[in-house]
């Protein structure tokens, strides 16, 4: 082990964390789509949980090789505390209140079977959950300021492919759910939506959220 | 579903989790030796791009050095201060 090692672990797991929390993001939105076959949907909620908590450990490692690492000169304090670092203080910051932030995202996930039980639950636990995607976006804007590798070829190629992927992924979510809500306010047969007229008497979504 | 349809989905889902965890780890490895080489590499104008702005303080000059100069300041002062 190299006296630099640290410190190209701390970038190249920072960079790693960037695309796993944007595959994480990707699958979230894709994930709950209404339109997607119940096997597809699970398959994809899996890789977002999946990719979510590689994508935690990833920062964990990011963090952690960066306060060890004593070349940096960034320290616990700076990492921790936002504005805190004498390198670039607002872009340090912006990572470590998203790294804050992310956590509650992720305990607010874990914590879905409980929290949605309740249609209202289900709302709230909903937006709290879409902070993901302001996190994500501040993630990459750390990753743009504070990044040393920002200038390098590369490094631009995988940062537009992260933005691209997740604006993929949204537009189709926000596309479906459009397509969804003019269904239900369009004509209705009995009082229901006509789309949800073929459901099987009796059979209901199994979850609040889906 | 019954319970083949549910552990068939159940198996697609873990193959693809794992498959993610191989991906990332091998992404990983990759970016971590693109970085070390771009480093070994002083021609390279990115290989110097470390945390040396002015106003930074001091700290890590890119090339796994701290300079002399920033070497005698405690770190986090300005070069300036």
């Amino acid at each position: 082990m190299t006296a630099n090692d640290l410190w190209f672990t701390a970038r190249g797991a920072g960079l790693s964390a960037l695309l796993t929390l944007s595959v994480a993001t990707a699958c979230g939105a894709l994930g709950s789509l209404p339109t997607s076959a119940p096997g597809t949907r699970v398959v994809v909620q899996y890789l977002h949980r999946t990719a979510a908590a590689l994508g935690i450990g990833l920062i964990v490692v990011h963090v952690s090789t960066i306060v060890l690492d004593s070349k940096s000169h960034i320290g616990a304090a700076g990492a921790l505390v936002p504005f805190a670092a004498h390198y670039r203080p607002s872009a340090v910051a912006i990572g470590s209140c998203t790294a804050y932030l992310l956590l509650v995202v992720a305990a607010l996930g874990l914590a879905r079977g409980r929290l949605a039980a309740s249609p209202a639950g289900a709302r709230l636990w909903r937006l709290a959950h879409s902070l993901g995607y302001l996190l994500w976006a501040m993630a990459v804007l750390h990753g743009m300021l504070a990044g040393t590798d920002r200038g390098q070829g590369w490094v631009v190629l995988l940062i537009t492919g992260c933005v691209l992927l997740v604006l993929a992924a949204g537009s189709v979510r926000l596309l479906t759910l459009e397509e969804q809500a003019a269904e239900s306010t369009g004509p209705r047969l009995a009082g229901r939506p006509i789309g949800s007229a073929s459901r099987p008497a009796g059979r209901q979504p199994r979850n609040v959220l889906r | 579903m019954n319970a083949p349809a549910r552990s068939g989905v159940l198996g697609r889902a873990a193959a693809a989790s794992v498959a993610l965890v191989l991906g990332v780890a091998t992404a990983t490895g990759i970016f971590v030796a693109k970085i070390a080489r771009s480093y070994a590499n002083p021609n390279n104008p990115n290989s110097g791009t470390g945390l040396t702005e002015p106003d930074d303080g001091g700290g890590f000059n890119g090339f796994g050095q701290v300079s002399q100069q920033q070497d005698q300041q405690p770190a986090g002062r300005s070069h300036g201060s």
